[in-house]
């Protein structure tokens, strides 16, 4: 491990409060300490978040496209479906549907991106580099990571429930035979508007918790530990990365019941 | 640079105390596994050791902003590189640079500092991937780029693991010729050297540290003749 201070800055505990320390950084002061090279990552890291968004959009449009032509097709009564399930299936998708999407379509391959590449440059002694060279490595190499998957998530949202929207209008649209806009209004009728804020805050929820979770396992390895680690350390970190949002989800639900 | 009583976590219980002199290139020779990297380590303040002192310019790594102060006028080049995956060869060499302006350092213009990098790059004769990423360029011009970052503007102290491992003998010899000169001219201090092979140091103002499991006793004393060191370590 490394020296004095740096045993804590390694620790789950220490990476959450340098997200939030270096989001700030990041904003306020992004050449302060880390020489620019935080937010030439940030850059990179917001870039490919988003890029990474389009993909599972498109898939959630295509899935809900055809379960939205299937149900239409065996929907016993039409006028029932239109004005009863499509509303339902709205506030469902985004009650359920998209967390899970966030977990699993958006923060894993970022849990997987962000271990790797930690225990990485853990491995190859880049991390070791920066820390002679007066940087701070989690917020080098951790944070513009961590705060770029956290700033996407929302939008990530936005994306896959447009995705869902449009995918079962277009399934469903031959029998129902409405506008987008009109469509949209049923769609979103059943959904209290509290549910959209409680999604979007449980998305950010998520995405700190998977980064926090990659970040401890991407630092853990030792230096003179073998390469081959960071396969095992990776699906560790999905793991536990799992786990973490079930129980958060729990939580979360749990608080929500209570207040 | 002097190092007192520090234990490695190796199979022997002595001590190592030592020092590095202005002008002085001091060779850590032993074989895998005795300790080279762990004293790397200790000295580049990476981690605390178990027993003993460190100390740069009369100072100890008292505290962690202390450390991060001595530390980063230190030039370091590790046996796998370690240069930063995401940046140019090119990037690499100027990220010290970078890194002190930003911690207050000498404030060079970025002209300055892109003619400074080119320079180290055409020194160890790498100037024609200043372009590549790391990941395109073969392990000897890996080092090559390493060592070129290690002896930005700046640095005072350099610590070098196995620096010319790999490489061929025009490189190895260049690489040699050329830490020598910063020696001569001044631009570094002083150079400690990690290598199980001190093939080709001969020509160096260097003293020899034996960290071999045979050699008793594991400190050798300050102005030890490089006739004294193990012909093995030696690469003879």
């Amino acid at each position: 491990m490394a020296a004095g201070d740096s045993i804590w800055k390694y620790t789950a505990a220490g990476l959450a409060w340098a997200v939030v320390t270096g989001a700030l950084n990041l904003l306020f002061r992004p050449n302060a300490a880390s020489a620019g090279l935080s937010s030439e990552e940030f850059r990179v890291q917001l870039l490919r978040r988003v890029l990474g968004c389009f993909a599972p959009a498109l898939l959630f449009l295509v899935l809900l496209g055809v379960g939205g032509f299937v149900s239409a097709v065996l929907a016993p009564d039409l006028s029932q479906y239109q004005e009863s399930a499509i509303p339902r299936f709205g506030r469902i998708f985004l009650e359920y549907v998209i967390p899970y999407a966030v977990a699993n379509f958006f923060c894993v391959p970022a849990v997987v991106s962000i271990t790797t590449e930690i225990a990485s440059m853990r491995l190859s002694r880049e991390l070791d580099v920066l820390e002679v060279l007066g940087l701070d490595p989690p917020e080098v190499a951790f944070v513009p990571k961590a705060v770029a998957l956290i700033i996407v998530a929302p939008f990530f949202c936005f994306l896959v429930f447009l995705g869902g929207l449009i995918g079962v209008w277009l399934g469903s649209n031959f029998l129902l035979g409405l506008s987008l806009p009109d469509f949209a209004a049923i769609f979103i009728s059943d959904v209290p508007a509290a549910t959209y804020a409680k999604t979007l805050f449980k998305a950010v929820v998520i995405a700190f918790c998977m980064a926090t979770v990659a970040g401890t396992f991407g630092f853990w390895p030792k230096r003179e530990q073998a390469r081959n680690l960071v396969g095992s350390l990776t699906a560790l970190a999905l793991t536990i990365g799992n786990l973490t949002v079930t129980l958060v989800n729990l939580l979360l639900s749990d608080l929500e019941q209570s207040f | 640079m002097e190092f007192e009583g520090l234990r490695l976590n190796v199979a022997r219980s002595d001590l190592i105390s030592n020092r590095l002199d202005y002008g002085e290139i001091l060779a850590v020779v032993g074989p895998s596994g005795s300790g080279k990297s762990q004293l790397l380590s200790y000295l580049a303040g990476l981690r605390t050791p178990v027993a003993g002192s460190i100390r740069y310019y009369g100072q100890t790594f008292s505290n962690s902003r202390t450390r991060r102060r001595l530390v980063s006028s230190l030039g370091i080049a590790f046996q796998h590189s370690g240069l930063i995956h995401s940046l140019t060869v090119f990037d690499n060499v100027v990220l010290p640079y970078r890194c002190r302006r930003a911690l207050g350092g000498e404030r060079l213009s970025d002209e300055t500092i892109k003619e400074q990098a080119r320079l180290r790059l055409a020194l160890v004769g790498v100037a024609d991937k200043a372009n590549k990423y790391p990941h395109e360029i073969v392990d000897g011009e890996r080092r090559c780029v390493a060592v070129a970052r290690a002896l930005a503007h700046g640095t005072r102290i350099v610590l070098l693991e196995e620096p010319t491992l790999g490489m061929s003998s025009q490189n190895r010899t260049r690489i040699l010729e050329l830490l020598s000169a910063a020696l001569k001219i001044g631009a570094v201090d002083a150079i400690a050297l990690f290598t199980a092979d001190a093939k080709g140091l001969d020509n160096l103002p260097t003293r020899y540290l034996d960290l071999s499991p045979a050699q008793a006793p594991l400190s050798l004393p300050l102005g030890l003749a490089r006739e004294e060191v193990p012909s093995a370590a030696r690469g003879n």
